[in-house]
């Protein structure tokens, strides 16, 4: 799965509809990134890529670009 | 199994909320939740819903409250510390005076948990007839700036009385803890551990920007979700075997009522198909105990729930606790 792929699937478990988000833009800034988001974000990393994260370490998570990072299986 | 249900009056819905968050989408949290609605507690005790589901129940059922001699309630939400509610439920009920009452404090678990000890009374010769109540209303200590809880939480309560007959159409049960999850989902203060104080009423706002205080119902949504994803499907197989069955051998499976996300998750891992397993938060959203009755109530009334049926139902959350078991309808 390329960059633009994942960035789409970010956007589609978010429920984020506007423009690309960019790389590096704060976390904090994009509304759709608030509980529901977050949980939907945790629940797929899971699903998708066999990887369970806690809120401590999504409290970590600055920005977009941090968040597709973790979009891999180790 | 005979059910009565009751909910308190007001009802609260997206919309309502979505005029309280600015830029919360309604339509959004209905899709991840699958609550568009839910009924809240404004002066309505416990006891008060309690009372309700078990009239509901004596109306509808014809049923004979001079013959019950135990009452069973399941709450986390009391009248008060000290005496029990079931107590007051009692004397409210008029039920004779020769009739156990005994709360017990179980969330989603609960009503799983409240089946395995009627049973108990009922196959010892220590009761013949058991009132075994399950109410709610979690809602009340759901901060109005949390969002997360607000949306997904909702208040009711469900009434079942059951006798031997009943009893030996409840299987084998399957029952656990983890306790090191008790700060999962909880209240902090209010107890004897953290009493109430300037403090504890303190609001912080989370990253997630959901306010609460020490006084508040506290849910970390992650961890209750990957536990439910990791203890739910062992305990469903646990429990087939232990009733010498096959998941095909089971005609309809009723869980908490969680959230629909971790409901279809749970569903998908274990391989159950979508036309035997229920999901219905819409309009009342997750009442905590009173979940898995309630939806047993509104199964049968719409039919798909029908005699000689095998209805697997399992319960798990706050503690952390859970509890599996399989009735045949009748």
């Amino acid at each position: 799965m390329d960059i633009k792929e994942k960035q789409a699937l970010f956007e589609e478990v978010l429920g984020y509809e506007g423009e690309p988000l960019q790389p590096a833009e704060k976390l904090q800034e994009v509304i759709e990134w608030d509980s529901m988001g977050i949980f939907a974000f945790i629940v797929m990393l899971d699903k998708k890529y066999d990887k369970r994260i806690k809120l401590p370490d999504v409290v970590r998570l600055e920005t977009v670009q941090d968040a597709l990072d973790l979009m891999h299986t180790e | 199994m005979k059910i009565g249900v009751a909910f308190p009056e007001t009802i609260l819905t997206n919309d309502d909320l979505a005029k309280e968050y600015p830029n919360w989408d309604p339509q959004k949290a209905f899709e991840s939740t699958g609550v568009w609605a839910r009924h809240i507690a404004k002066g309505e005790l416990v006891s008060d819903l309690a009372i309700a589901s078990a009239l509901k129940l004596f109306e509808e059922n014809g049923a004979d409250k001079s013959e019950i001699d135990f009452l069973l309630l399941c709450t986390q939400t009391p009248d008060y510390i000290e005496p029990a509610t079931s107590c007051i439920i009692h004397e409210k009920l008029g039920l004779k005076k020769n009739c156990g009452a005994l709360d017990f404090s179980l969330g989603c678990s609960g009503f799983v948990y409240g089946l395995s000890l009627a049973k108990g009374l009922l196959v010892s010769d220590t009761a013949t007839n058991v009132l075994f109540i399950a109410s709610d209303i979690s809602t009340k200590y759901v901060n109005r700036m949390d969002k997360a809880n607000r949306v997904v939480l909702g208040d009711g309560a469900a009434a079942v009385l059951l006798d031997a007959d009943d009893a030996r159409n409840i299987g084998a049960f399957s029952l656990g803890t983890d306790g090191s999850g008790w700060d999962c989902l909880c209240i902090p203060a209010g107890g004897a551990a953290m009493p109430y104080s300037e403090e504890t009423k303190i609001e912080a706002t989370d990253f997630q920007g959901n306010t609460r205080s020490k006084e508040n119902l506290f849910m970390d949504g992650t961890a209750v979700y990957f536990f439910a994803i990791d203890t739910v499907p062992p305990l469903v197989a646990e429990t087939l075997e232990k009733n010498e069955l096959q998941i095909d051998d089971i005609d309809l499976f009723v869980f908490h009522q969680a959230n629909k996300t971790i409901l279809n998750n749970l569903r998908e891992a274990i391989g159950i198909p979508e036309d035997k397993f229920y999901i219905n938060l819409t309009d009342k959203g997750n009442t905590s105990e009173a979940t898995i009755p309630i939806a047993l109530s509104e199964l049968e009334k719409s039919g798909r729930l029908r005699t000689g049926m095998r209805v697997l139902i399992a319960g798990f959350g706050v503690g952390l606790s859970w509890g599996c078991t399989i009735l045949k309808w009748k």
